[in-house]
């Protein structure tokens, strides 16, 4: 057989679960079956945890099937036929008692083709909690996609003030809970907009609140993490709240040089001085120059060292360029999971100027990386065939590794971390 | 022969599929007619008025496990036998997978239509989605006559269901002709005889309007019973006459819907812009196709189908952790890409786990060969048939053994017709094994009702059934794939085999190839790995569909099991003494083990609660450390119902377990450990809790592994001080 197996990722539906599914006080019903609900109550459990215990007798009520997320009506043959009316009637009072700030009722890909009308259900079931109907979350759509509607909705349903703000204050934007280690990746941006005297308002949607929500009109602009996950977000936010967005023409802030360039454009967006953002790199910098001149002496590397990534354009462009131009390793094999014109090319055109054009959408495994850097399924298909390499899983689904101190890849404590799993991997390649 | 008649809703199909069938019935036909419409009124004239249970409520009313025939089956006029599908009501829910689901459940009866000479297939008006238009697919109706009368609606419609014919024909056609209902004598007939021109379609009945149909219709009869010499009776035994002898059927033609306006109602030329179809003369006449159902299925029904117990999990992920299991084949996904991604996502989960904790490379579970369809918002509206035709394309080119189909529930609601482009790629590639697999999302059940399922109509079709056994052969059936210690398990047996000379065949289904699917039968015995309920009915159908036979006991876990499963196997390959020697082997250790911890734990309580029915390997564990074992909790579980014990009165044993009845227990019971699958939140006292896996460890150890945990437990201070530090 001559199949080259890849791995399957979420679409827009997913998208959509995990928008309302990173709003701490928000809760998505899954109008369908259990199907679509066991991967998805289990997943946005353990990406932004808010049960203090899995013991699925405690979560034994109707709808819930032992998991204290994504309650679903749990459709069969026969709903799909007469419509899921009673489910969905006894499931939405059922729903309202936890102490939900809002509740999200999502149509699964096969309830979406019956057509339940579900804003009906919303009206007669009077209930004491606002709650909004997505009918249709796309098929095969992109995640970005879904969750990027799933935002808007929230966001009309919600129906923010306008207002603003005394002090320099950002919504943060194209993060979600899916992204891998995004808790820390906030906390890291978070530190040096912080030190720039710059304020996080609102995250959409990862780790935010409804009251947050409410407050995202008092912003003084809108600051883009991942394009992919905002560029819809934007146009809404400009159109709806005049809110301009800042797009860091970087990407993602992965790297020394990409983060000094994030916080920088930042602050001049604010007219602010990013001194005090800078010291914070300066001082991982020299802490890395220290690890990688010891690194280095002894064995040479990491330049030189080969390394194959995938990862959406966000996060291409500026780890690409850093593992280069930082790191002097050299890309054999580039694929992008979701991308966005400006930074596609961008690489492309970098690739091009150090004479790795051949990397993009080359074939991972017969380039043979020494460091693949992607989800843990590409990582997997990798370790499949059999060549020595290390693997870096920067993106979902992630390494069955139990973290208890909060990683990230962004910023400056999360360019380190990138350092030290570049050296260890290599270390152990040796 | 099977004759669907379709037409726009009130034009009149049931009156005259109804009065037809009389006529067929009087001529000396076996009938069976089916309503094929949400409002289920298609039988009602055969059957003196007389309201029915549809198929659907039948479905849902009545358990799988009661569900007979008899209950959607009516005799009618002359011995005709109707059936209603029924639907829901306007506005709500889907009709066309009414109709899907029908036929799904007249196939589960196992509805012998050969039992007929004529099956009447009457179908609501338009062909508006794929459920309309199960009649037309292969196996079901063979002839389709269209009745339309003289009004632009009708004859739209009619143009409309010609479309769907035209989709669903292949070389073969099944056009018999249109059945014109009359509005009466002074109603213009010219568009019908144009359009029946246009789509070279002959008018072959044309059914009068008469006061006697309503006549009829207040005695609830046809007109063929309550008025057998009229005129109008007489219009339907030609019908039925002509019915039985036509041979000729004719290519499918749809018309531009200007096309139609313009040249059908306005009598003008075509505009020379509008592209007019090309015609080709009828065929030559041909013999119908007699590609019938195959009959009944047997009735192999997960737990929670058997019980109408919600779903848990989805047939199509059950059945793609099956297929993908053979190593040298590809699974096609026919849906959205986030249903392959769910269940890709259990399957790669499983071999992650296994990577990270025993650092063991499962290629299929790592990177499972699955292409998925990516149905999108088109494919939805318009149907999926391209796409998955596509899809399987991409598929044979990559040279697999052998190919699964699995459909997700979009394509089970749209009725998408994945046999269609399975016989397409047959037709193709008749080398390779193409092999659809039941599962349509959750529609046709849970996420072990599609285990069932791809082991028995996916690995099974693959078996050669003329393979004769050879000496010292076992298969090793019904391993959970998601079970992480499922290749720790087997390697053990694998070595106790080994120790008596005895080779595993083929794993069914798990890390297998084509191949050794082919050759299942040479293994002479096939070792269950559980005899839950999933090991009970694969070892059933083994049996049934090959003859071949399953050893009573599962795995073994603990020393008891291992011992008796040790000696069931060495008898059947005549190889008592070896049996015996590797017995006494592993007693000599499990003593000493037992000696080691047994005063730790003598006279401890121990209290089971868990979703595992079958608990004496760590009941015997206890017993021989001498533990008490003060009660064992049975909770509901999806996937097995029989709790089965070698020690009865020994314990208190309650089953399906109402959890809120805990604390009481607890209470009473006061045990030492208590024991359950999963650490609970609270307890009404402290109590040293421990867990215990769904699927243990195989072999003389697998209980007493937890000796020297509960030894140790039992030291550890019974509250730990990071519980105190939660929010």
């Amino acid at each position: 057989m001559e199949f080259d197996c890849q791995p399957i990722p979420p679409d827009s539906f997913t998208g959509a679960i995990m928008a309302v599914e990173g709003i701490t006080d928000a809760a998505v019903l899954l109008n369908g079956p259990t199907g679509c609900k066991f991967y998805h109550g289990s997943i946005s459990e353990s990406l932004l945890s808010r049960a203090a215990y899995l013991d699925p007798l405690y979560y034994s009520e109707e709808f819930y099937f032992g998991q204290p997320r994504v309650p679903a009506t749990y459709l069969d043959d026969y709903d799909y036929v007469f419509g899921a009316t009673q489910k969905l009637e006894k499931i939405l009072p059922v729903v309202a008692e936890k102490g939900h700030s809002l509740i999200v009722i999502v149509n699964s890909p096969g309830a979406a083709l019956i057509g339940d009308d579900l804003e009906r259900f919303i009206k007669n079931a009077c209930l004491p909690v606002p709650c909004l109907a997505i009918e249709n979350t796309g098929f095969s759509d992109a995640f970005a996609t879904g969750f990027q509607d799933a935002v808007i909705q929230v966001i009309k349903q919600v129906d923010p003030t306008p207002g603003t703000s005394p002090t320099p204050r950002v919504n943060l934007m194209g993060l979600s809970i899916f992204h891998h280690h995004w808790q820390g990746n906030l906390n890291e941006l978070t530190l040096l907009l912080n030190a720039c005297g710059i304020e996080v308002n609102t995250v959409l949607c990862a780790g935010t609140t409804m009251a947050r929500m409410e407050n995202l009109a008092t912003a003084g602009c809108n600051l883009v993490i991942h394009q992919e996950y905002a560029d819809k977000l934007a146009l809404f936010l400009k159109e709806r709240f005049h809110l301009p967005t800042l797009v860091p023409s970087v990407g993602a802030p992965m790297g020394f040089e990409a983060t000094e360039a994030w916080i920088t454009e930042v602050c001049e967006n604010f007219d602010l001085d990013p001194a005090p953002g800078m010291a914070i790199i300066k001082k991982a910098r020299n802490r890395s120059h220290e690890v990688l001149n010891r690194f280095n002496s002894l064995t040479g590397l990491p330049k030189g060292a080969t390394f194959a990534l995938v990862a959406d354009a966000s996060i291409a462009l500026p780890l690409v360029t850093w593992l280069y131009t930082y790191l002097g390793m050299v890309p054999v094999a580039v694929k992008f999971v979701e991308t966005v014109d400006c930074f596609a090319d961008a690489l492309t055109a970098f690739l091009h100027r150090i004479d790795c054009a051949d990397a993009l959408n080359a074939d991972i495994v017969a380039a043979t990386p020494d460091i693949v850097l992607g989800s843990q399924a590409d990582i997997s298909r990798q370790r499949l065939a059999g060549y020595p390499f290390a693997g870096i899983d920067i993106s979902l689904p992630a390494a069955s590794h139990i973290h208890v101190v909060e990683k990230s890849f962004m910023g400056a404590q999360g360019t380190l971390y990138l350092i030290e799993k570049i050296i260890n991997g290599l270390f152990r390649k040796m | 022969m099977k004759i669907a008649i379709y037409g726009k809703g009130g034009i009149g199909k049931s009156t005259i599929s109804a009065n037809l069938a009389a006529a067929l019935s009087l001529s000396g036909k076996r009938v069976l007619q089916i309503g094929c419409d949400p409002k289920h009124d298609s039988t009602r004239l055969l059957l003196g008025g007389r309201k029915i249970t549809t198929a659907l409520d039948y479905m849902k009313e009545v358990p799988v496990a009661r569900q007979r025939l008899d209950g959607v089956l009516h005799q009618g006029f002359n011995n005709i036998v109707c059936a209603e599908a029924g639907g829901p009501e306007p506005g709500v829910g889907c009709a066309g997978r009414g109709i899907l689901s029908t036929f799904a459940l007249f196939e589960r009866l196992g509805l012998d239509m050969e039992r007929f000479d004529v099956i009447i297939y009457d179908v609501l008006g338009d062909v508006v989605c794929g459920g309309f238009a199960v009649p037309l697919r292969k196996g079901f109706a063979d002839r389709v006559y269209v009745v339309t009368s003289e009004e632009f609606m009708s004859i739209y419609a009619a143009n409309n269901i010609l479309k769907g014919v035209k989709n669903y024909d292949g070389e073969e056609h099944r056009l018999a002709g249109l059945v014109l209902n009359s509005r009466g004598d002074s109603e213009d007939r010219t568009p019908v005889e144009r359009f029946a021109e246009k789509v070279a379609l002959p008018v072959v009945r044309t059914v009068p309007r008469s006061d006697r149909f309503r006549q009829a219709e207040i005695m609830e009869k046809t007109v063929v019973e309550a008025f057998p010499d009229s005129p109008e009776a007489r219009v339907f035994h030609g019908f039925a006459r002509s019915v039985m002898e036509n041979t000729t059927f004719y290519p499918a033609f749809s018309l531009d819907e200007d096309f139609l306006e313009q040249t059908i109602f306005m009598g003008r030329e075509p505009d020379p812009a509008i592209e007019i179809p090309a015609r080709e003369a009828p065929e030559t006449p041909v013999e119908t196709v007699a590609d019938l159902a195959t009959g009944a299925t047997p009735v192999f029904l997960s737990k929670s189908m058997m019980t109408r117990e919600p779903l848990h999990g989805c047939a199509f992920a059950g059945a793609l952790a099956t297929t993908t299991q053979v190593v040298d084949a590809i699974t096609v996904a026919h849906g959205p890409r986030s249903c392959t991604h769910i269940a890709f996502q259990a399957i790669f989960s499983a071999g992650l786990r296994l990577h990270t904790q025993k650092q063991m490379l499962v290629p299929n579970q790592l990177a499972p060969a699955v292409i998925s369809s990516d149905m999108d918002e088109n494919t939805v509206i318009y149907g999926g048939n391209d796409t998955l035709a596509r899809t399987l394309e991409t598929a044979v080119e990559k040279k697999p053994g052998a190919l699964f189909l699995l459909t997700t529930c979009p394509a089970g609601v749209i009725g998408d017709d994945p046999d269609a482009a399975v016989r397409e790629i047959r037709a193709r590639y008749p080398d390779l094994p193409v092999i659809p697999i039941t599962t349509d999302g959750n529609l046709r059940g849970d996420y072990m009702q599609g285990v069932l399922n791809a082991s028995m109509e996916g690995a099974a079709a693959l078996m050669d059934p003329t393979v004769q056994a050879r000496p010292d052969r076992v298969n090793v059936i019904a391993e959970k794939n998601i079970a992480y210690n499922a290749e720790d398990n087997f390697n053990t047996i694998t070595d106790i085999l080994g120790q008596m000379d005895i080779r595993i065949n083929c794993r069914f289904v798990r890390n297998t190839r084509v191949k050794d699917l082919k050759a299942f039968l040479r293994g002479g015995l096939n070792l269950p790995a559980y005899t839950d309920y999933f090991g009970r009915i694969m070892a059933d159908f083994l049996k049934e569909r090959f003859d071949s036979p399953t050893a009573s006991l599962p795995f073994p876990v603990g020393f008891t099991e291992s011992k008796l499963w040790i000696r069931e196997i060495a008898a059947f390959f005549n190889k008592e003494e070896k049996g015996e020697a590797i017995i006494e082997i592993f007693q000599a250790r499990y003593e000493t083990l037992i000696a080691t911890h047994r005063n730790a734990l003598k006279d401890k309580r121990l209290m089971i609660i868990t979703y595992v029915h079958n608990v004496d390997w760590i009941v015997e564990a206890a017993f021989d450390l001498g533990m008490v074992v003060s009660k064992v909790c049975i909770l509901n579980y999806s996937q097995d119902n029989r709790f089965t014990t070698r020690y009865p009165g020994r314990f208190q044993v309650e089953t399906d377990y109402p959890p809120h009845q805990r604390d009481t227990d607890l209470k009473r019971l006061r045990p030492d450990i208590l024991v359950g699958n999963y650490t609970p939140k609270t307890l009404p006292f402290p109590v040293h809790v421990d867990t215990i896996p769904m699927c243990p460890d195989v072999g003389f150890y697998g209980g007493i592994a937890f000796a020297r945990r509960w030894a140790s437990l039992v030291k550890s201070p019974v509250n730990e001080g990071w519980k105190n530090d939660g929010i």
